[in-house]
């Protein structure tokens, strides 16, 4: 038999339809899951598959769709049993008589858990669990992998890494979208065809959730963007809502008009899902019998993804933020070797609203341990920003652990011309996916002329190639050196991009580096950048804050008619005009005359605080702020709250803004001052995952000088202990919500105790009362957040 | 897999407005005395939620002393029962807000612990405003039992699975358990609401 691969060139191929209403006609209970009746009543099994290779279906789907280690311990039986059901059908079909290619499919359904960092799944343990179903799939004997009814892009790529680490079958991957177009956790049509076909998968498509008809805008948005064939197998129609109609509303024929319409977009792998029968499947085959089949269309799109959406690259250009490299950056290489990931966050977060398109993540310090802290990193800021992200490390295995956790299709910076290179980077991209950023320099160095890095960049080309990976997804960086070193150094590199745009490539560029070692580098940088976009540059990084990068770009789009009907342009030159900027000039000066700092505290407000709290070190030391400024505005704010005349939210934000203006004074104190002295961890317990009230504890304790660590939720008292010791604490916080983790509590707080004597235990939580904390031996009750601060500053004032 | 009888209702985002008690229950503030960067994360708020709720309509059977079965499913716990006051049948409904919501949360907290605080509690008694709306859908005016979910008294979180499944809750609404049992989307609520 030959592979479906080769059928997928040839002819559409017919999936089966739903499995839960004709084994609920057949008598399944209401309760029992459907691979029940794999080990029970294999033989209705058989007749379900039957019945659909006999309507017309070329692929059955083995009746493994909940199936996994999880939750059957003898989750290998249940395989067994489904695909000897399977294969039973398929020969049953032939003995009878039937004609054509029969294949049966592993259906790999959705693990029933959401994957970190919204749900608590690990990614790796969800390629684990998904890796033990495909081996025992291989195993029995089945022709492709079915991964379908995912709502998650993470959990969907967790699955297809499994069964690419595990066969080497071939895979279709079918989502569930809902009416807005999107995957639950808010992924495009766009953002799944990057994802998928850069890991390489045969299928892909839609599946379940909604009928033909509100599906038809997806398929034709899949069918846009994707060069693989395209699986549509929708409901029939949708469950019963409020107003009386009955469940599954749309019946066979109208189904197969709408799948006809489904095909004629260009849909090539066609089946039913939950609500449909054989008789739906062979009302499809016969209404589509007349439409023409033409295989799927190479697009020739270069994007990347995110978990939300995909960014094309080659139309208008794209800005890749560069503010997250330590390099120069001396705070962020202090918040590397600290490990304040919030720090970077907060850069990521600031570029973002700056206008980057992507941002540029590296994190190479020789003092850390880089591929840790990259995937650190990067999941951290995929679970705060949508921008898609580009992973820049000289180390594969940086590059390798981050491109495995990526949320999506990643630009890779980079690969160069050396042989070492070639050989690390480009299997990374050929087995993760992504978007490869391509040095033009070799061993020999940076070829000093346009010709050689041309020559290079060709090179390159033809060793992607053996990978399976083409123009569309590598962009080449013909390397932006510094004119002062070098006279005709801006002018080699801009005659490298146009010719790179000739030869259809795409070319990205660090712009900065060109104004290296001149004064006024802003003005050089700019022009150049302007000089590069009108070569054909398709992508720079360079730092979004920069106002002449800013103006040259959105200039460039508005001339270029890459900006249509100027609709960026103009918001962006009337939020930076002159006298838009004169307007925020004269608000900083009147709060700082409105007595300033304290003021800001009292209010709440954040956004000024640096330029305020620096304005009162002209006149103060670092200690009289904190002394006569800032703390007598929290105790302001702190008897207004507990008189009833100021409110929570008002106190937290008093206590953020003051926190900041902490941030800015801890600059400029006398070094000598250790935060370790005053520093308390703040958990929640085991078996926890509230973390509100611990939160507001570490925001009102940090406004008053002290330093926290947050070890986060759901911490083992193992693990609080190993940090207690490791950074010799004197205070340890602990947060409970629940009543059935006060023990996890007592049990931590007993360990505490016993391995180190000298350090103090505060608990609180709504769960907790005076009596609990002294049941379990805690030190001191905080009964809210204000309570906890007093008891720290007793701690710490002895 | 979807249970055939099943209800299921995607709600737009005009349809309901948060409930005002809940709200400053959780906040300690009025919407009206919130401040004005908290009106903003609010209105942000409102553009990430997804609002959709499932219900079953299933009967009640009394088992022994303290348990009881619904729809198949065995519960114990005495104040459920209580709760019920004898109804023989009852309705299991489950609600969310979206996955996008817990993002939104999370990139808050990153940011501003204070913002996150408030934006969390607005977006909880937003869902219990879901419920409400639900139960008005659902019930119309027929009178019902006060609605209870796990957790209330003591019942426990244990039977949370089985009601979701009840509900096709995974396969509608997306909502899934960890391994403490806590739902994801963290804006979820499960309710068991008896028929008078």
């Amino acid at each position: 038999m030959r592979s479906i691969r080769e059928l997928l060139l040839e002819k559409r191929i017919i999936l089966d339809g739903g499995t839960g209403t004709l084994l609920q006609r057949a008598g399944l209970p209401v309760g029992t899951p459907p691979e029940a009746w794999n080990i029970t009543n294999p033989e209705k099994i058989e007749e379900l598959h039957l019945s659909y290779f006999k309507c017309g279906s070329d692929v059955v789907a083995t009746n493994t769709f909940g199936v996994n280690a999880n939750k059957y311990e003898n989750y290998g039986e249940y395989i067994a049993a489904a695909v000897s059901a399977a294969k039973s059908a398929r020969d049953r079909y032939y003995r009878e008589g039937g004609v054509g290619e029969k294949f049966i499919a592993y259906d790999l359904g959705p693990s029933g858990r959401m994957l970190a960092p919204l749900g608590d799944l690990d990614f790796e343990e969800a390629v684990e669990l998904f890796a033990k179903n495909v081996r025992e799939a291989v195993k029995c004997g089945v022709d492709l992998i079915f991964i379908e009814t995912m709502n998650d892009s993470y959990e969907t790529k967790a699955a297809v890494l499994a069964a690419k680490e595990n066969s080497e079958l071939p895979i279709f991957v079918s989502n569930v979208y809902d009416e807005s177009a999107k995957l639950m956790t808010g992924a495009s049509p766009e953002a799944m065809v990057a994802l998928l076909e850069g890991l390489g998968v045969d299928a892909l498509g839609a599946n379940c959730s909604l009928g033909p008809d509100k599906l038809l805008p997806v398929v034709e948005r899949l069918c846009k963007a994707a060069s693989v064939p395209v699986i549509v197998k929708p409901n029939a129609g949708l469950p019963k809502i409020l107003n009386g109609e009955s469940a599954f509303d749309v019946s066979a024929t109208e189904f197969a008009d709408y799948m006809k319409k489904i095909a004629e977009c260009g849909a090539s792998v066609l089946g039913g899902c939950c609500g449909t029968t054989p008789e739906y499947i062979s009302e499809t085959v016969k209404a589509i019998s007349d439409i023409p089949f033409a295989p799927a269309t190479e697009k020739n799109i270069c994007a990347v993804s995110s978990y939300t959406h995909a960014l094309t690259i080659g139309d208008a250009p794209v800005l890749v933020g560069e503010r997250i490299n330590p390099t120069g950056k001396p705070k962020l290489k202090a918040a590397l070797r600290e490990n304040n990931l919030a720090y970077i966050i907060g850069e990521a977060v600031s570029e973002e609203e700056a206008g980057a398109d992507a941002l540029d993540v590296n994190v190479g310090l020789p003092e850390i341990d880089e591929p840790e802290m990259m995937v650190r990193v990067v999941k951290e800021l995929q679970a705060v920003t949508s921008l898609p992200l580009q992973i820049d490390s000289g180390d594969p295995v940086a590059l390798e652990g981050a491109m495995r956790i990526y949320n999506g299709k990643p630009l890779v910076n980079s690969v160069n011309g050396k042989e070492e290179s070639l050989r690390a980077v480009l299997p990374l991209v050929k087995k993760y996916g992504g978007v490869l950023i391509a040095l033009t320099m070799d061993e020999a160095g940076i070829p000093a002329d346009s010709d050689g890095r041309i020559k290079i960049a060709k090179k390159i080309l033809a060793e992607a190639e053996k990978y399976g990976i083409g123009k569309k997804n590598i962009i080449f960086d013909p390397l932006a050196m510094a004119v002062s070193s070098d006279e005709r150094a801006a002018l080699v590199t801009l005659d490298t991009v146009r010719e790179l745009h000739k030869m259809g490539c795409y070319t990205s560029l660090g712009v900065s580096n060109v104004s290296f070692g001149l004064p006024a580098r802003e003005k050089i940088t700019s022009t150049y950048f302007a000089l590069a976009l009108s070569a054909g540059l398709d992508m720079a990084i360079m730092n979004p804050h920069s106002r002449p990068m800013m103006d040259t770009y959105h200039a460039f789009c508005a001339l270029t008619g890459k900006d249509a009907g100027f609709r960026r342009y103009i918001p962006y030159a009337e939020a930076n005009s002159e006298a838009e900027l004169k307007a925020v000039r004269k608000q900083s000066a009147e709060e700082s005359s409105a007595g300033g700092l304290r003021h800001a505290i009292v209010k709440g407000i954040k956004t000024n605080i640096r330029a305020l709290t620096e304005s009162e070190l002209v006149s103060k030391s670092p200690l009289d702020v904190i002394n006569k400024e800032i703390v007598p505005a929290l105790n302001e704010v702190g008897a207004d709250f507990e008189a009833g005349r100021a409110y929570l939210p008002g106190l937290l934000m008093s206590a953020e803004a003051a926190s900041a203006a902490f941030e800015t004074l801890k600059e400029k104190m006398p070094k000598g001052d250790s935060d370790n002295s005053r520093r308390i961890i703040l958990a929640t317990v085991r078996g926890d995952i509230h973390d509100i009230g611990k939160n507001i504890v570490k925001v009102l304790l940090e406004s008053y000088g002290f330093a926290v660590t947050d070890l986060g939720r759901d911490v083992p008292p193992e693990k609080i202990l190993a940090a207690a010791k490791d950074e010799g604490i004197r205070l340890v916080g602990l947060s409970a919500l629940m009543t059935t983790t006060v023990p996890a509590m007592e049990e931590t707080v007993k360990l505490l105790h016993r391995e180190l004597p000298d350090c103090r235990v505060m608990v609180g939580g709504a769960v907790l009362t005076q009596e609990y904390a002294e049941m379990m031996g805690a030190d001191f009750y905080a009964k809210d957040a204000m309570e906890a601060v007093k008891i720290a500053k007793a701690t710490f004032e002895k | 897999m979807i249970n055939e009888n099943i209800i299921f209702r995607k709600v737009l985002p005009s349809e309901f407005k948060v409930n005002e008690y809940e709200l400053t229950a959780r906040v300690g503030v009025c919407y009206s005395c919130m401040e004005e960067r908290l009106l903003e994360n609010v209105t942000d708020l409102m553009e990430r939620i997804s609002p959709k709720y499932t219900a079953v309509k299933l009967p009640i059977e009394y088992l022994s002393e303290g348990s009881l079965a619904i729809g198949g499913i065995e519960i114990r716990s005495r104040d459920l029962i209580k709760n019920l006051s004898g109804a023989t049948g009852a309705y299991l409904m489950a609600v969310t807000l979206g996955a996008e919501v817990d993002r939104y949360l999370m990139r808050l907290g990153m940011l501003s612990g204070a913002e996150r605080f408030v934006v969390d509690g607005y977006a909880s008694a937003l869902v219990e405003s879901l419920c409400d709306l639900a139960e008005g859908e659902i019930f119309g005016d027929e009178p019902h039992c006060k609605r209870f979910s796990p957790g209330y008294g003591d019942l426990s979180i244990d039977i949370q699975g089985k009601l979701l499944s009840a509900v096709s809750a995974e396969n509608l609404l997306g909502i899934t358990l960890t391994d403490k049992k806590m739902m994801v989307p963290t804006k979820s609520v499960t309710a068991i609401v008896g028929c008078k």
